[in-house]
């Protein structure tokens, strides 16, 4: 599903450039649930968004379900990300102005599906992730726990392939932290999302099929 | 420790957001230019007037001027001979037509002994400057009776060399001047944009038809001794006769310019209050995205004091950036409107043209303080906020958002009382004639529309949010939501163009109205087939007669003529204040036409007008005067006031100074005058206006030069005066319009650079850029759609204010509301597609963000 050959992100600070991820290798099957650990600096967003095709590689390849995504046009990258990626943030990335259930249905909105298959599709996802009842709320009104259930039912709605989540436990405690991690490999796993996660918490590692470990822009061997 | 507080907050953000800061900048630029155009047209055409008129006047320190048949030359010997009197200089003034042109040329005929305390007649070419000794004038001035002297501007234009032949229109008579020489430059050369000559006395009388009789007269005084003076000629001379300070005359004109410069002056000030609502907006965004730093500031000790001052300091700076900006512009414009104004004043009242702007340094400081100061008032209530929130409170920009929504309800109360205030303001009379409080009113109907604005956007966001969500109009809901949840956030660029949008309908609702009922007025008062005036008219204006009232015999007898009403028009002074009378055969009105009254039947009022039991007063007069029918009004006259009965009040459009109408019958009674400025020609059922102008012009012959205009083309004629009178009001509304364009790019792109992480995720969760695009411009298509709503109810509002308010008090015209949904309809789509023009950029801007970047960096 993913494969990473040789890839490298490098950022222009002034007139120097500094690696994020350097030489970075990498395969994730169809299905699998990948936790990729490491401290904060490592990288770990970095590839994320590489792999999420919100940015492209200054080296070597990204191979997401077998196109390089370095030769793609943003319309192509954009088209897929749409349709084929979830991406669930530390910060839960709602939209402040949309209600639970808007922000919910917000991705299917974009890809102009009808209003009546969005509402069941939704309602579905409401009481997948729990939040019967609080789907009318703004997200100001909603616990931090309850935010992050709507960023992933919102990164599920499109039924994607690829389930991208950057931290989903970093402004949660650690209770509520496995309960989000509990519904994401469960949602993953029924959905059948090949999934990345990327964390500094290692408690996640017991909910991967495979674990890749960050340090300082390249995988620790 | 202000100062690097300055150089670290104010400064550093004037910089670092240069794209907003520019746009504020031009912004308050363009509001200040706006007002420095215009004062400066306006301070041109005044000084023009100052300048020509006291180069006319010379040194005398008074006049004694008759009506316009003048006056006995006997009475010079009567002012020669008052004690104190040091000198009286004789005039003759006539104004002629340049043949073939509309040039006017304004001819003194001067008595060259008595002149030389009076006048700096400049050096003509070739001889001494002192034209008071005879050895310096050139030989022909004494000896040719048609001789002129003629300015070097006018001898340039004209082609006129000394010994050349100028051939002139006076009235309607063709006659051949000889130029005698050139008169260097000086301030009588430069007087009425050189379109001035000289000529002897006795030729002036000779050729002008003045023989022993003289127009004016200059007198010299000791300063101090000036009223004993004139209260000992008054006494002397007949009682129509005017002894006056030269000055005078000039507080009349201005007084009759006046409410057409502050109408002007007022508009100007539109387009300042719009940038007023473009600094709000600035500070208020700027701040809001500053509260940590505020916070932080404060909790390191920084007093609130010094804190204001900094950010005082940094509202000050856009002021005096748009004011720097803004006055080299306004010079720039002024240049541009000049033209129009000029043109306007001369074709209204027959002023001088004002040809130069001066820019001095009194009005380029009045614009930089003006830029500060709007700056200064917009910022006030943003920092007052800003301070006032302690450092806990500085949560998010949500926060305050969530806060400043729940003061829409409050808001929209307060802009109800602005609306009362409005109501009550209207009410009041004006002061010093100027309808100040009328001004207010429309200024508080602005405020309170503006105060709607946060309510007006919960509620259309509202609306839209499930009208779009059923459309699948995903970039609507996103822009409805935002309206609906943070009203104030967009409040201030709505109040912007609601402000802009109010002036234009507003004033394409007072200009529209005043259009129509003028329309109508023409339609039913110009009803005669054809207009005879004489050929020096369109040049000279409507005081140009005909030389003799023969004519009118020989126009009657004209195959084709059924009727014939001959127009006599003179000034007056009434009450301190210039009118005109007039005097009609009213009889043939009554019968062929019609005037407009205010009241009582138009047929039974012309029947007794016809008989000579009284006068009509123009409506302008008896609402300046309180006059009404049944009063008696005392005018001067020649040899002794005639007081007579008021049958009636007339509409009257075509001036804006005060009208008595009375039966020619009864004025060549009164006034012994049989002149004659038009003649209004009514053909037999199946003439031919074409066949009977020629005739007419066969029958009066090759000494009567005279224009005949069609019924229709008179009234096309009017109407373009009037339309080219708006068309300056026009142009003022679209720079307001420009400047909320402005307001509204600011804070589309305000919202987008705060909003750089909700459209960043937008892209991420697939949105294309197409589409991040979109939410931004239904965004500024909402500003637009709500400052189109509140824009046409307040402008509405506004028009009603100077139609009867400001318009009654300032001219005194009855002018019927009407307005053209479809003119307001493309008022409003303007509007709109401006808005959507503003937020292009911002969208360009937001489509384009990188989205790892915003996503990071948030």
């Amino acid at each position: 599903m993913i494969r990473l050959e040789n890839v490298g992100k490098a950022y222009a600070r002034g007139s120097q450039a500094v690696w994020a991820v350097r030489g970075v290798n990498l395969d994730v099957s169809a299905g699998e649930f990948h936790v990729v650990i490491g401290p904060s600096g490592s990288g770990k967003s970095t590839l994320l968004h590489l792999i999420g095709t919100l940015d492209l590689p200054s080296e070597g390849t990204v191979w997401v379900d077998g196109r390089a995504t370095g030769a793609c046009s943003d319309r192509v990258l954009t088209r897929w990300r749409r349709e084929h990626i979830g991406l669930v943030f530390q910060s839960f990335n709602l939209l402040p102005y949309l209600t639970a259930w808007e922000n919910i249905a917000l991705p299917r909105l974009l890809q102009r599906v009808p209003s009546a298959q969005v509402t069941r599709e939704v309602e579905a996802l409401i009481e997948a992730v729990g939040l019967g009842g609080r789907a009318a709320h703004w997200p100001h009104e909603l616990s931090g726990g309850e935010a992050q259930r709507v960023a992933i039912a919102r990164a599920l709605v499109t039924r994607p392939r690829l389930l991208l989540a950057d931290e989903p436990t970093g402004n949660l405690d650690s209770a509520r932290g496995l309960e989000i991690l509990t519904l994401l490999s469960t949602l993953a796993a029924s959905s059948g999302a090949t999934t990345v996660l990327v964390t500094h918490s290692p408690d996640a590692a017991r909910f991967a099929h495979r674990t890749t470990r960050l340090r300082d822009g390249r995988i620790d061997a | 420790m202000i100062l690097p507080l300055i150089r670290l907050t104010a400064l550093r953000h004037l910089t670092h957001a240069q794209v907003r800061t520019a746009l504020t900048v031009i912004g308050i630029a363009l509001g200040v230019a706006l007002y420095v155009a215009i004062r400066l047209c306006n301070t041109s055409v005044n000084a023009s007037f100052r300048d020509s008129l006291a180069a006319v006047s010379g040194s005398a320190t008074l006049e004694v001027v008759g009506g316009e048949a003048g006056f006995d030359e006997s009475l010079y010997a009567v002012v020669t001979a008052a004690p104190d009197v040091l000198a009286a200089a004789p005039i003759v003034q006539r104004t002629v037509a340049i043949d073939g042109t509309d040039e006017s040329l304004i001819v003194l005929g001067i008595d060259p002994f008595s002149e030389a305390p009076f006048r700096d007649h400049g050096q003509s070419h070739g001889i001494d400057p002192r034209i008071g000794d005879l050895d310096t004038l050139p030989e022909p001035f004494l000896l040719n009776s048609s001789a002129v002297l003629v300015t070097e501007p006018f001898a340039a234009r004209r082609g006129a060399a000394a010994g050349g032949t100028l051939r002139v229109i006076d009235r309607d008579r063709s006659i051949a001047l000889t130029v005698a020489g050139v008169l260097a430059p000086g301030p009588l050369a430069d007087a009425w944009g050189g379109r001035i000559a000289l000529m002897d006395l006795a030729a002036a009388q000779w050729t002008f038809d003045r023989l022993g009789r003289l127009d004016r007269i200059d007198v010299l005084t000791a300063p101090e001794a000036a009223e004993r003076v004139a209260g000992d000629l008054r006494r002397q001379l007949p009682p129509d006769m005017v002894v006056q300070r030269p000055e005078r005359r000039l507080a009349h004109t201005e007084q009759v310019v006046r409410s057409l410069q502050v109408n002007l002056t007022a508009l100007s000030g539109i387009a300042l209050l719009v940038g007023l609502f473009l600094i709000y907006n600035t500070m208020a965004y700027s701040l809001l995205r500053r509260r940590a730093e505020i916070g932080l500031l404060r909790a390191l000790g920084v007093t609130r004091t010094r804190l204001f001052g900094a950010l005082a300091v940094e509202s000050l700076l856009f002021g005096a950036a748009g004011g720097l900006v803004g006055v080299p512009l306004g010079w720039f414009l002024a240049w541009g409107a000049l033209g129009t104004v000029s043109a306007t004043v001369e074709a209204l009242y027959q002023g001088a043209p004002a040809q130069s702007i001066a820019l001095t340094p009194g009005l380029a400081a009045e614009g930089l303080v003006l830029g500060c100061v709007v700056a200064g008032l917009a910022a006030l209530v943003p920092i007052a906020e800003a301070l006032r929130t302690v450092p806990r409170e500085v949560l998010h920009v949500g926060w305050v958002e969530r806060r400043r929504s729940r003061r829409a309800g409050p808001l929209a109360v307060l802009g109800l009382v602005w609306f009362a205030l409005a109501a009550a303001a209207a009410q009041a009379g004006p002061v010093a004639g100027v309808p100040l409080f009328g001004y207010a009113a429309a200024l508080f109907v602005v405020l309170g529309g503006a105060c709607l604005a946060p309510l007006a956007g919960r509620w259309l966001g509202r609306v839209v949010d499930p009208l779009a969500l059923r459309l699948g109009w995903v970039e609507a809901r996103i822009a409805g939501g935002t309206l609906s949840a943070t009203p104030g956030r967009t409040a201030v660029a709505v109040g912007a163009l609601m402000t802009a949008l109010a002036m234009m309908v507003s004033v394409v609702v007072m200009v529209g109205s005043f259009r129509r009922t003028v329309e109508r007025w023409i339609a039913e008062t110009i009803s005669a087939d054809l207009y005879l005036t004489p050929a020096a008219r369109p040049a000279v204006g409507p005081s140009a007669r005909f030389s003799d009232d023969t004519i009118l015999s020989a126009i009657a007898s004209v195959g084709g003529v059924a009727a014939v009403d001959p127009y006599r028009q003179i000034p007056i002074e009434y009450d301190g204040r210039p009118h005109l009378v007039s005097a009609r055969d009213l009889a043939v009105v009554r019968d062929r036409g019609s005037l407009q009254f205010a009241r009582g039947d138009p047929r039974a009022l012309l029947a007794r007008l016809a008989a000579g039991e009284g006068v009509a007063v123009s409506e302008v007069m008896a609402r300046a005067h309180g006059l009404r029918a049944g009063d008696r009004i005392t005018l001067p006259a020649p040899g002794a006031s005639v007081s007579l009965p008021i049958l009636g009040v007339f509409y009257d459009y075509a001036t804006d100074g005060g009208r008595v109408l009375m039966d020619r019958s009864l004025f060549v009674r009164h006034w012994r005058d049989r002149g004659v400025n038009a003649v209004a020609v009514y053909l037999a059922e199946g003439a031919d206006p074409e066949r009977v102008s020629r005739a007419i012009a066969d029958a009066l012959g090759p000494s009567h030069h005279v224009a005949v205009t069609s019924n229709r083309a008179l009234k096309r004629d009017i109407l373009e005066v009037f339309d080219q009178t708006f068309a300056i009001t026009r142009a003022l509304d679209v720079v307001a319009l420009v400047v909320a364009m402005l307001g509204i790019a600011n804070t589309v792109l305000a919202i987008v650079l705060e909003r750089r992480r909700e459209l960043g995720v937008l892209r991420a969760l697939g949105a294309t850029r197409l589409q991040v695009g979109g939410v931004v411009l239904c965004e500024a298509g909402l500003i637009g759609v709500l400052g189109a709503l509140l824009g046409i109810a307040t402008g509405l509002g506004v028009s009603v204010i100077l139609i009867r308010v400001v318009n009654v008090q300032s001219f005194g015209w009855t002018i019927a509301f009407w307005w053209d949904p479809l003119e307001i309809a493309g008022a409003a789509v303007l509007a709109l597609l401006a808005a959507v023009a503003a937020g292009w950029f911002p969208a360009r801007r937001a489509a384009r963000l990188p989205i790892v970047e915003v996503l990071q960096h948030e």
